[in-house]
């Protein structure tokens, strides 16, 4: 019984827990952001308006996707944290509907996306596999973006490690979020069995002793995942707004993307100029 | 001026004292102001108690029958339309007003009289009542009446009165009940009703207007409510599985560990305020806005 009285107190930590990570995240990435001026970065991006330079722009299935993808995850993040808090009287059964709606909506477009990246005519798996290239750069990239290193390694593919990383993460974590959210369904839709007794019930339950139990499990780790996207998205937000201002404003449609032959630069690492410097100094 | 004009004007004079001195008279005679002590009750015996609902409605079926009671205005409407929505709508006022006959002039400075319409419904529901005679709710008589017999609660205090609705076999009804959950449960249990505020149960029922939340009764029963420490409770430890299972719609097969959620249930705010991260954050809040003068 003791233990699941931590499980119990695990709610609370969890809910402490995040909430004060956010705003730790918040904070980091204002500071981070705040960084960028003393080591010249802010001038020569914002002010020299010195972008990375593309050879192509992303194409409009990828975008359309993105961006329905992105809408629904927004819709699941806030009905999600809805139903936990309901921070208005009387939506409880309007969100569960929006958030089944979106789920829905999520779960085809990953089924898409993921068809689009395997066995679409252009697809594009290859952009997102993690080479010996890369993990050789791993490094740098994290000296570059914690300000420790001015050198950002060059990167021969669409996206650098870390990206690769991140987005390879979002696929596994989505997967585990569509099946701990199918998980939570205890209506017994399937021959009298419900999603939950089939998705966790069958060999959580009986590893925890109750189907019930499996499905608090399932739920918790649902909230957890949950708060992973929230704060990776906020990541994935500033990291497209403060290092490439020009795709993340043609991804949303404002103004086309400059083409550059040739991915636009040299083999060798970028060289960052130091603050009180210009890029005509280097 | 002609004779003629003179004795019609002194006619027309004549006609209008004759009009207007007993009229001055009454209103030398009404009294300026009222209060509720000099109203001493109404002679109601124009109708008869087996005639109620047509005859008592003459006057409540006026909604500007009110009255001035201590400075504030109480009204002493009754919505026609609302008793024939009801499921008391063939029963007689004197049905439930058991004591209406017999207390003629029935204007009374005491609350007797909602007393006895309040706990008239035992008449017409026995099983309810002898249900409601085993729980905490029911009233001592004898040696072990308590002093607090006054505040417990009768039948009409959780269903209400004239605005009743259906609850068996009735949505309406019970999305009714549940509504008033706070006039049912919680004006009298602030406690609970204020720290009912978990995650699944509290929060969603309260805020959320979730159908499927459990309203206070779903849990600790209603007409024979217990103390959660009293065996026979619903909420008593040893039956709780057996509570939360009973509606399909709410667990299946929960154990031990399971069960063990239900100190959350009533108790989310104490475990916050125990958790050392959450007692740190706040000191540190309080620390912040303490430097800013809050």
């Amino acid at each position: 019984m003791s233990a699941i009285v931590s499980l119990t107190q695990l709610n609370i930590w969890l809910d402490v827990a995040f909430t004060s990570l956010y705003a730790v995240v918040l904070v980091a990435l204002v500071i981070h952001f705040l960084g960028s001026i003393p080591k010249g970065r802010f001038r020569k991006k914002f002010i020299l308006k010195k972008w990375p330079e593309h050879d192509h722009a992303p194409g409009t299935q990828p975008k359309l996707l993105h961006h329905t993808h992105m809408l629904m995850m927004i819709v699941l993040a806030i009905s999600g944290l809805y139903i936990r808090f309901p921070f208005f009287d009387g939506g409880r059964t309007a969100m569960r509907y929006i958030h089944y709606f979106a789920m829905i909506v999520v779960t085809i477009n990953l089924i898409w996306r993921l068809w689009y990246a395997f066995f679409s005519k252009q697809r594009d798996w290859r952009e997102f596999a993690i080479t010996k290239d890369d993990a050789k750069s791993a490094l740098g990239v994290i000296l570059y973006y914690s300000y420790i290193s001015n050198s950002k390694p060059h990167t021969s593919s669409k996206y650098n490690v870390m990206q690769k990383f991140s987005y390879q993460f979002f696929l596994v974590l989505m997967l585990m979020q569509v099946y701990t959210g199918f998980a939570l369904v205890f209506t017994p839709i399937f021959w009298g069995y419900s999603p939950r007794d089939i998705l966790v019930g069958w060999w959580l339950g009986v590893f925890v002793g109750s189907t019930d139990l499996a499905g608090w499990y399932a739920r918790t780790a649902h909230y957890v995942i949950n708060w992973l996207f929230i704060i990776m998205t906020t990541v994935h937000v500033y990291l497209s707004a403060t290092e490439d201002v020009p795709v993340t404003l043609d991804f949303f449609f404002v103004k086309d993307l400059e083409i550059k032959g040739g991915h636009g630069h040299a083999p060798e690492p970028h060289a960052v100029p130091a603050a009180g410097t210009t890029a005509g100094d280097q | 001026m002609r004779a003629g004009t003179l004795t019609k004007l002194a006619l027309l004079a004549l006609a209008l004292s004759v009009t207007m001195i007993p009229a001055a008279a009454l209103a030398q005679e009404a009294p300026v102001a009222t209060t509720s002590a000099d109203v001493i009750g109404y002679d109601v015996d124009f109708t008869l108690p087996t005639a109620a609902k047509a005859g008592c409605l003459v006057c409540h079926g006026d909604e500007n029958l009110i009255r001035l009671r201590e400075d504030e205005i109480v009204s002493f409407f009754v919505d026609p339309a609302e008793l024939e929505a009801g499921p008391h709508a063939t029963v007689q006022c004197a049905g439930c007003h058991l004591d209406f006959a017999f207390t003629l002039p029935h204007v009374q400075e005491t609350e007797d009289w909602q007393r006895t319409a309040k706990s008239a419904c035992k008449n017409c529901h026995q099983d309810q009542y002898v249900e409601y005679g085993q729980g905490a709710h029911r009233i001592e008589v004898g040696n072990g009446a308590s002093a607090d017999a006054d505040e417990k609660p009768l039948c009409g205090d959780c269903h209400g009165a004239h605005d009743m609705v259906a609850l068996v076999d009735s949505p309406e009804g019970q999305a009714a009940m549940r509504d008033n959950a706070w006039e049912v449960c919680g004006r009298c249990h602030e406690d609970y009703w204020e720290n009912y505020n978990d995650y699944y149960h509290g929060r969603p029922f309260k805020r959320g207007g979730a159908y499927d939340a459990p309203s206070c009764w779903d849990c600790h029963g209603y007409h024979d409510i217990r103390p959660s420490s009293d065996r026979r409770s619903t909420v008593h430890e040893s039956r709780l599985a057996e509570t939360c299972t009973s509606n399909p719609a709410c667990h299946h097969d929960v154990n031990v560990d399971y069960l063990t959620y239900a100190e959350m249930i009533h108790g989310h705010g104490e475990l916050l305020e125990q958790n050392p991260l959450f007692d740190l954050l706040s000191r540190i809040r309080s620390a912040i806005s303490g430097l800013f003068g809050g």
